[in-house]
């Protein structure tokens, strides 16, 4: 058996199916969030469903356009009718770069630019799921049945990622939409997390359904109940479970794992010294996800600067995946 | 237009005398070799015809086989429409397209090569000098650039039409011509439809395209490549025809590249990868002369790149087709291509021509202006159906303002008669109904000249229309060249 061979690409191409992959894990992020977020609606509280919203908002670094509803907490019709325009902003909102429909229209794009390297099977699967999309409204699935809309929605994506994986040739392509996903993944769940604490502070009062639903959403829920057979949540638990589980697909610790497998692929002898780069930032994530989480984060404090620093290193990943493959200085580019 | 005493497809068909129709003769019965088609059809039921044009219409949809339209909003990107019965050409029929297409465009590569030569045409007084090397598109920088096996023009895309008649080239693309993803794309919808009767009916394969395509790219490499890098070079996402560059790219398993993508080191061209610079030995361009590169043409251009003309006139890359050659589809250069057969080849033409008037001529402009409800008036550098009168359908008063327009700047106008193209079948809500088409023919020459049996067969979808450009509405249908 010899070497895998691993064909390089144009950057550029690459780079489209980089973005094509972290749009399409935005999206299935964002399904997931408002699946389990109507979930709440059914049978949560307005306190609840209110905590919820704040979650996701502040996960996403947004501030709702119309504002949070906390002072009219006790009108259970307002709240209603403000989730449905949180919902709206979520899922069709086009200057909301994480609504559904943004991340699935930039993700077409994306891939529109790369249709000679995807399967037809995979342009097909995307297009589709990009006019169901257009053709739909709030109004339209929030009278008809709006969990099932996200749920089928998030299984559209979904099944994008297996048409991808089960048609894509392994050559560079492959490994930087895999690294795509990996990068966008982890600062998901960083920011996931670092919303949870502010929100539901892990060293104060808490319900279980606040940390299962966190579970939900990293589609982390059975894994975690496997592992710990839980008699209830408990947060540290929790937190500690998605960081730094190397099993669990959607834990930051497994996507470091995949993140420096795919680096390991598109890399070249040539490029030792620019790759230097590239893995300070993802040293420095494995450095932060090494720590005693006892000892080194006592408080909700630490573990907030713990989550802020791995979002930012996994931010400067991202420069440095850009600077390195995709836009480097011709002048000083070596032929192949 | 067959009575069987039930409603079928073509009950209410009508033929008439003065266009020749694709699938029945002019008295109403099927030409013989669509027989076998019209049979099939008749027996079919309207909701199944529907649901078969509509499963067509999806997969257009579906895989966003799509065209970009530019207008005052700026572009916009639509399906390309398509209707699911084909025109079926016999294999007879095919042969002589065949046979002159290869005859034109090899008069038309001789042309090329001789006017960035010696230019024996023009001191010959078969051509008028001016008409050449005032052409807008004539490029004095290409003389003494290579041309591998004397081939300017590596992919051609020739408009033919057919009247009672018979057949004739409306005109020749030589630039960038583009259509041919529509005809692939048509096959593939037609053959999903009609799957059974696809089989039964011998229809030569056109699938083959990329390949032959990059067969033929590959022998225009500069000498001594055996494996050559191909890349194809595409303006972008906006530009009208960026589905085909996609889609060709996708065929020939090559790269889709932008300008900012390349660069010229030394001479030679490089584009960027993800493991750093690798050299490109041949270039698919769609994008036009003037832009290629602005060191060379037009210095605004962002979308070449800089050095590249210097690169091929090293001969380090091949830019396929050659700079230049839209001087040999100027549409006025084209009213002498039968020359050009007859001077270069001693040959008659196979095809003919359209009749054309030179507005340039006085005598023309005349007969221009006065007959202008019964001409089609084309500008020179035209292409697309963009900025062309259809005389009898336009109104006294926009005949009015494009006759001025033509008398002011003569030189920039044709004029051809009105054409009765021919009429093939198409769905509509009320069963068959007769819509003009044309055809647009693909022919590939490099070391070997390679010609697929098909083509893209536009459609003018509005009754008694004649305009059949994509751009302005038209739509497509899958050609049949049936294989005996």
């Amino acid at each position: 058996m010899g070497a895998v061979e691993v064909t390089e690409m144009l950057a550029r191409t690459a780079q489209g199916l980089y973005w094509m992959s972290r749009y399409l894990e935005r999206a299935e992020h964002t399904c997931r969030l408002l699946s389990t977020q109507f979930e709440t609606l059914e049978d949560g509280s307005v306190e609840e469903i209110d905590e919820n919203w704040r979650r996701i908002f502040e996960s996403i670094a947004r501030t709702p356009t119309g504002g949070y509803l906390s002072d009219n907490l006790d009108d259970e019709d307002f709240m209603l009718t403000d989730s449905f325009t949180l919902a709206d902003e979520m899922t069709f909102e086009l200057h909301n770069p994480d609504s559904i429909r943004s991340c699935i229209n930039s993700a077409r794009e994306n891939a529109r630019q790369v249709r000679n390297v995807i399967g037809l099977q995979m342009w097909t699967q995307l297009n589709k799921t990009y006019l169901e999309l257009k053709n739909a409204s709030i109004h339209k699935i929030w009278n008809d049945d709006p969990e099932m809309f996200y749920l089928n929605t998030g299984d559209s994506v979904r099944a994008l990622s297996g048409i991808f994986d089960s048609t894509m040739y392994r050559d560079h392509g492959w490994h930087f939409s895999e690294l795509g996903r990996y990068i966008e993944r982890m600062q998901i769940v960083a920011s996931l997390l670092l919303a949870q604490v502010q929100v539901f502070p892990s060293d104060a009062d808490h319900s279980d359904s606040d940390w299962s639903s966190l579970l939900s959403i990293c589609d982390s829920k059975l894994a975690y109940q496997r592992k710990h057979s839980p008699l209830a949540f408990y947060p540290r638990e929790v937190l500690e479970f998605v960081l730094r589980n190397e099993s669990l697909a959607h834990s930051v610790r497994f996507c470091l794992i995949e993140i420096l497998k795919h680096l390991g692929s598109v890399s070249s002898p040539q490029m030792e010294s620019t790759m230097n780069e590239i893995y300070a930032q993802s040293d420095l994530i494995g450095d932060y996800l090494d720590g005693n989480f006892k000892r080194d984060y006592p408080h909700d404090r630490e573990i907030s600067d713990l989550l802020r620093n791995i979002l930012n290193a996994s931010r400067s990943l991202n420069d440095s995946v850009n600077n390195v493959f995709f836009d480097y200085h011709l002048a000083t580019a070596h032929s192949t | 237009m067959q009575n069987t005493g039930k409603e079928s497809l073509f009950s209410n068909y009508e033929v008439a005398f003065d266009f020749y129709d694709e699938m029945f003769s002019a008295v109403g019965n099927p030409h013989k070799h669509c027989q076998k088609l019209v049979d099939a059809l008749d027996g079919i039921s309207p909701d199944q015809i529907k649901f078969m044009q509509e499963r067509a219409e999806r997969s257009f949809l579906h895989e966003g086989i799509t065209f970009a339209v530019y207008g005052e909003g700026g572009s916009q990107e639509r399906i390309i429409p398509i209707d699911f019965l084909p025109r079926i050409l016999s294999n007879a029929e095919w042969n002589i397209l065949d046979s002159g297409l290869r005859q034109r465009l090899n008069a038309l590569n001789l042309f090329l090569a001789d006017i960035y030569g010696d230019k024996r045409i023009v001191s010959d007084g078969v051509i008028p000098a001016d008409l050449v090397l005032g052409c807008p598109q004539y490029r004095q920088q290409i003389r003494g650039s290579p041309a591998p096996f004397g081939k300017y023009v590596s992919i051609c895309g020739t408009d033919i039409i057919r009247t009672n008649e018979g057949f004739m080239v409306l005109e020749d693309n030589l630039r960038v011509p583009s259509g041919v993803s529509y005809m692939l794309a048509n096959r593939q919808a037609v053959k999903t439809s009609l799957r059974n009767l696809f089989r039964r009916h011998r229809v030569r394969g056109i699938e083959h395209y990329g390949q032959a395509l990059r067969q033929t790219l590959a022998e225009m490499a500069p000498g001594g490549v055996s494996d050559p890098c191909i890349v194809l070079l595409t303006p972008g996402v906006f530009n009208s025809a960026f589905y085909e560059h996609m889609f060709l790219a996708r065929e020939m398993g090559i790269e889709l590249v932008q300008g900012e993508d390349l660069l010229v080191k030394n001479g030679f061209v490089y584009m960027r990868t993800t493991l750093g610079l690798r050299q490109v030995d041949v270039i698919y361009r769609r994008i036009d002369d003037d832009f290629i590169d602005p060191l060379a043409f037009r210095e605004d251009s962002v979308l070449g790149v800089p050095g590249l003309f210097y690169a091929y006139r090293l001969g380090n890359v091949a830019i396929v087709n050659a700079p230049g050659t839209g001087v040999a589809d100027d549409k006025s250069v084209y009213a002498y291509v039968p020359e050009m057969v007859r001077y270069y080849l001693g040959e008659d033409p196979i095809l003919n021509n359209v009749e054309t008037f030179l507005c340039r001529n006085p005598q023309d402009l005349e007969y221009t202006l006065d007959n202008l409800d019964k001409l089609v008036v084309k500008i020179v550098g035209g292409s697309g159906g963009y900025g062309m009168l259809v005389g009898p359908h336009a109104t006294p008063a926009q005949r009015a303002k494009y006759g001025e327009q033509v008398r002011n700047d003569p030189a920039n106008y044709i004029a051809q008669p009105t054409l009765n193209l021919s009429r093939s079948p198409c769905v509509t809500p009320e069963g068959a109904s007769p819509r003009h088409v044309d055809l647009r023919t693909f022919v590939l020459s490099a070391k070997k000249t390679r010609i697929i049996p098909g083509a893209f067969c536009r459609v003018a979808l509005k009754a008694g229309s004649l305009v059949v450009n994509s751009s302005q509405g038209g739509g497509g249908k899958d050609l049949w060249v049936l294989s005996k």
